[in-house]
């Protein structure tokens, strides 16, 4: 039973102290063991039925009885209980107020104060017997009059300004009201306000709980001779005060029930939905008396506990999913009556048998379940499970259905909000897919957020989309799980790959007896499935609408992606001819030169009309010869190229020691050529996997332009160290001029730079940077202001065998894509 | 050979531009060989410079330049003089022959060449620009529209003004005036006007064609030199 009560911190000096105060009457316990402090200017209401021991604390508070044990200080003082001595700083009016019948009014107000009087005349006496009265809001007072001519209310109100002639700190009154109607209660409270208001301490016992609540400060709950608790009236309820002094629930009283009713339906407006379901049980709770309530809610052929009150967790786990029918216990069988399912006796029934244990570990004697209906049918069942072996009353079972339909209404409510929550859900989650997919993010970017979105939106644990290339291997595009991307589950790819085989594209499959859901959809050069499993059950129908959606949307994407890349690939394609022309008329001109060296100084020897000298014939041979061996080079850097071109460069790779490549580089560079030259390879580069001769052939290369097409003196450096993502760089750097941004522009380039014709063929960077490609790793020139620095960003090893392949590919586009290919 | 150096009795000159020394020196030795007198520069800023002081009597210009447009330095040569120029390049097509044509060249040699051709075409430029006129068997003033030709002191005039020729234009147009209205087809006026072995270099007719209706017929008016489609051309009739 839970009961408000709250003790109010008492003030540091009481005016009235009551500690271990115990009173036997014989074999009888009228008090025991009784701790009450009264502040100054406190009215304290002492409550309790009959028998209670009221009279019998106010009796010795007024010392009229000697406690077993236990004291009272009054004042600060302890009181002695003595029935000679009145004490004139308490004021009490016992509920047989002592009046004396026979005496007139003033003489009642003289009372025990004989001695004060004696001495005036009787007009006198009268005059302020007048006064006195009407002080205390007694009217009308011929004060010679009998009191039998005052009515009741008049003589309560006698016998309280009697009490208070001397002003005392603290009134004591029995029952003031008890005989009273509401006109006279009314009057007398007024009197105890007043004087309460002006600071007298007042100690009240009354039956009457709405007086108790208007005048208390502070009600103390006797019971059986204890003090069972203090009230602060300004927390508790009524039924609080009845309940503990009965020692009773008092759910049983209507007042207490329609209270709580009317509150609950307050709190439900006010609170959260889902905390509706719990705070009907809990008031359910109070109101049954019942330690141990749940409700079970009906999810297809199933019950499960959706919300339990004192359910201890073993019973709630046996508890979690019930059937439908005599297999579910009393709650599966009042779910298929439609039924209340009272059992009696727990221990005994059969529809307990299964968690008999878990129920007498719990002190459970009996259960009774109430099915709960809503528009749609069955809802669930709440089952309130007691300590006692009972059948409950009829208005216990009215009660549980009238909580019945609040749970109902709530219920109903939470279905209606979600419903229209997941309506929203999947409308924003859908735009949020259209977005992502339409937005100015790259792609690839763009689906993993519409997957993130989509996950989201389903509030799946993991969403994939899963593409068949037509091997018969499935691989997964995208996903999006807890840890972003990370692999999938491999349930995902093989409900993905069931799919894939039994469903038609926009065909929704629903994994039997599985959190996951897998729809294949259209997409272009191969098939895909979007797939997205769930930890607990899957969605319901909006969630398979939204999967449907997002399917739709993300086959309309991959088509559009498709689409666009086709047009990339061509205009690639187109510039990619557009430039193997211009390499070829270029190529035309590089073969052109040396042959007209060749033919013109050849044919020069052959005139018939004309006699050279030896010197002539000499230096025309000497050029035929050397423009031939051009030609030779030229020959023999083509084929290479073409080799690069068409992807067909085989390297031999092994472990490198990059500063050993530089080393061997420099020592092909001719001595007098070499002198500025500086190689410092970093200490701890580590070996890259590469063709140590290929490479060898990419450094001789930039050394050797770099020496030879600057001025004399212009040193040169090549520096190689551990970049970041297990790369080498290696930096080939002159401080000789800049290179024109038309050169530099056009530098990886074919058919758009033309070398001096003593620098060779002009294919050598084309060929360093496809061998680099073809390492995995990208030849960059990096703009500077001063000087030139070519970089060569190699992997420590290679990522992938598929690297390798577009090498000659690579080739092309970085000739395709001048200025930014090979960029980081 | 050696006699058209002689000609006149006074030595040819000829301008190389050309930044490969092979062969600026394998066409100097040979010119040299041959009575000629060469001056070479590979840059286009001295080889205007060049144009002027050595006045030279043939240009041999390489479009690839490193530092120069090799075809916007043909239009400046033929702006300032109606020297014979031919284009020695690498680049063999059709449109870079046409191109150099329309920006004046009078001939265009592709590399790679036997010393026998270039010396021809350098002996056919000359040709045209110092053949003294053949004796007029016609008229030797030809009138059309506001267009007068005398054709023995190689004057042009349009409308009283006179016309600028080239030694190459005015070889066309005498060819063609000389024989007015009648077709003559375009290997009979690229043997007589560029010689021997040319007769299949039909754009070099038709450029040259386009550069004198350019100087001589007024667009909307009647042509001057009529079109026979495929077959030649015809000077319009008395």
């Amino acid at each position: 039973m839970t009961t408000v009560v709250h003790v109010p911190t008492a003030p540091p000096v009481p005016l009235l102290a009551a500690r271990g105060l115990t009173v036997r009457y014989g074999p009888l316990v009228a008090l025991e063991g009784i701790d009450l402090e009264v502040a100054a200017g406190e009215l304290v209401v002492v409550a309790g039925e009959s028998g209670a021991g009221k009279t019998t604390l106010l009796r010795c508070v007024a010392g009229e009885v000697v406690p077993a044990a236990g004291d009272v200080v009054r004042l600060g003082e302890p009181v002695v209980p003595s029935r000679s001595r009145r004490a004139h700083d308490v004021g009490i009016v016992w509920q047989d107020l002592a009046l004396c019948e026979n005496l007139s009014i003033a003489d009642n107000l003289a009372l025990g104060r004989e001695r004060r009087f004696l001495l005036r005349s009787d007009a006198r006496v009268h005059r302020a017997a007048a006064e006195t009265l009407a002080r205390f809001g007694v009217r009308s007072a011929d004060t010679t009059r009998n009191v039998r001519s005052l009515t009741r209310a008049q003589r309560q109100l006698l016998a309280v300004a009697r009490a208070m002639l001397d002003a005392p700190r603290l009134l004591i009154l029995d029952e003031p009201t008890g005989a009273l109607g509401a006109q006279e209660t009314a009057e007398v409270e007024q009197l105890i306000e007043r004087l309460h208001r002006d600071g007298t301490t007042i100690l009240l016992v009354s039956h009457d709980l709405d007086q108790m609540f208007r005048l208390g400060d502070r009600i103390v709950v006797l019971r059986n001779g204890r003090l069972v608790a203090e009230v602060d009236p300004r927390r508790a309820h009524h039924e609080d005060v009845v309940s503990l002094m009965s020692g009773q629930p008092v759910d049983s009283s209507a007042r207490g029930q329609l209270t709580r009713l009317h509150g609950l339906a307050d709190r439900l407006a006010s609170a959260d939905r889902s905390s509706s379901l719990s705070l009907i049980l809990s008031t359910l709770a109070a109101a049954l008396n019942v330690e141990h309530l749940a409700v079970h809610l009906a999810d297809g052929d199933v019950l499960r506990c959706a919300e339990a009150v004192g359910v201890p967790a073993g019973l709630r786990r046996s508890w979690d999913d019930l059937a439908i029918g005599a297999a579910g216990g009393p709650v599966g069988l009042a779910a298929a009556t439609g039924q209340p399912v009272v059992v009696g006796d727990a221990r005994t029934s059969p529809l307990w048998a299964p968690r008999r244990s878990e129920l007498e570990g719990l002190g459970v004697a009996s259960s009774w379940s109430v099915p709960l209906s809503g528009p749609g049918g069955l809802l669930g069942v709440v089952s309130a499970l007691r300590s006692v072996p009972a059948a409950p009353g009829r208005d216990e079972l009215d009660l549980v259905s009238l909580y019945a339909g609040y749970l109902a209404g709530a219920l109903e409510r939470e279905r209606l909000f979600g419903e229209v929550t997941r309506r929203n859900r999947v409308l924003e989650t859908v735009r949020e897919i259209l977005q992502a997919l339409t937005g100015p993010m790259p792609f690839e970017q763009g689906l993993a957020t519409a997957l993130r979105a989509l996950r989201s939106g389903l509030e799946a644990a993991e969403v994939a989309l899963v593409m068949a290339d037509g091997s018969g291997e499935e691989r997964v595009r995208v996903a999006a799980g807890p840890a972003g991307a990370a692999p999938v589950a491999s349930a995902l790819l093989e409900a993905a790959t069931a799919a894939l085989r039994s469903a038609r594209p926009g065909e929704l499959v629903r994994r039997a007896g599985g959190g996951v859901m897998a729809i294949p959809l259209a997409a272009p050069g191969g098939d895909a499935a979007l797939v997205a499993s769930w930890h607990g059950p899957p969605p319901g129908v909006e969630g398979g609408a939204l999967l449907v959606d997002a399917a739709s949307s993300l086959s309309l994407a991959l088509e559009r992606e498709a689409a666009a890349q086709a047009t990339q690939e061509t205009a690639a394609l187109r510039r990619s001819r557009e430039l193997q022309r211009a390499f070829l008329s270029r190529l035309g001109h590089e073969l052109r030169t040396p042959l007209t060296g060749i033919r013109g100084y050849a044919s020069s020897l052959l005139q018939p009309d004309v006699t050279w000298d030896g010197d002539s014939e000499r230096r025309f041979l000497s050029r035929i010869a050397s423009e031939s061996a051009r030609l030779g080079r030229l020959v023999d850097d083509l084929l290479e190229f073409s080799v690069i071109e068409s992807g067909i460069l085989r390297l031999s790779p092994d472990w490198c020691d990059l500063g050993l490549v530089l080393e061997a580089a420099a020592a092909c560079i001719p001595l007098e050529r070499a002198g500025t030259l500086r190689i410092e390879p970093a200490a701890d580069l580590p070996a890259v996997w590469a063709d140590h001769d290929r490479l060898e052939q990419v450094f001789v290369n930039l050394l050797d332009n770099a020496l030879r097409h600057n001025p004399p003196g212009t040193s040169v450096a090549a520096t190689a160290s551990a970049g970041a993502d297990g790369q080498v760089v290696v930096e080939v750097r002159d401080d000789g001029p800049p290179m024109l941004p038309e050169v530099a522009a056009g530098l990886f380039e074919p058919g758009r730079r033309r070398f001096a014709p003593t620098a060779g063929t002009g294919l050598g960077l084309l060929i360093a940077h496809g061998i680099v490609a073809a390492h995995g790793g990208h030849l960059e020139l990096v703009e500077e202001p001063a000087g030139k620095r070519f970089l060569v960003v190699l992997p420590v090893e290679p990522h992938d065998a598929h690297d390798h392949e577009p090498a000659g590919q690579d080739a092309w586009r970085a000739l395709a894509a001048p200025g930014t290919a090979g960029r980081p | 050979m050696s006699a058209a150096s002689a000609l006149d009795g006074v030595v040819t000159r000829a301008l190389i531009v050309e930044d490969d020394p092979n062969i600026v020196d394998l066409i100097r030795a040979n010119l040299a060989v041959r009575g000629f007198d060469a001056v070479v520069s590979s840059d286009g800023t001295r080889a205007l410079q060049l144009l002027e002081v050595e006045q030279p009597d043939i240009v041999l210009l390489d479009l690839m330049l490193p530092e120069a447009d090799g075809l916007e330095l043909c239009r400046e040569i033929r702006e300032r003089s109606s020297v014979g120029i031919i284009v020695v390049s690498a680049r063999g097509g059709e449109r870079d022959k046409v191109t150099a044509l329309n920006m004046g060249a009078d001939d265009y040699l592709t590399k790679p060449f036997s010393i026998e051709e270039l010396l021809a075409r350098i002996m056919a430029t000359l040709r045209r620009s110092r053949t003294p006129t053949p004796p007029a068997q016609l008229a030797p003033v030809v009138r059309a529209g506001d267009v007068v030709i005398d054709l023995a002191s190689q004057q042009v005039t349009r409308a009283g003004e006179p016309v600028h020729l080239t030694p190459t234009e005015f070889a066309l147009l005498r060819e063609l005036a000389s024989q007015r209205g009648k077709l003559l087809t375009h290997a009979h006026l690229l043997r007589r006007v560029w010689g021997h072995g040319y007769e299949t270099e039909t754009e070099y007719v038709r450029v040259y064609v386009r550069r004198l209706r350019v100087k001589l017929e007024t667009p909307g008016a009647a042509p001057l030199i009529l079109t026979q489609p495929r077959a030649g051309y015809r000077f319009v009739p008395e």
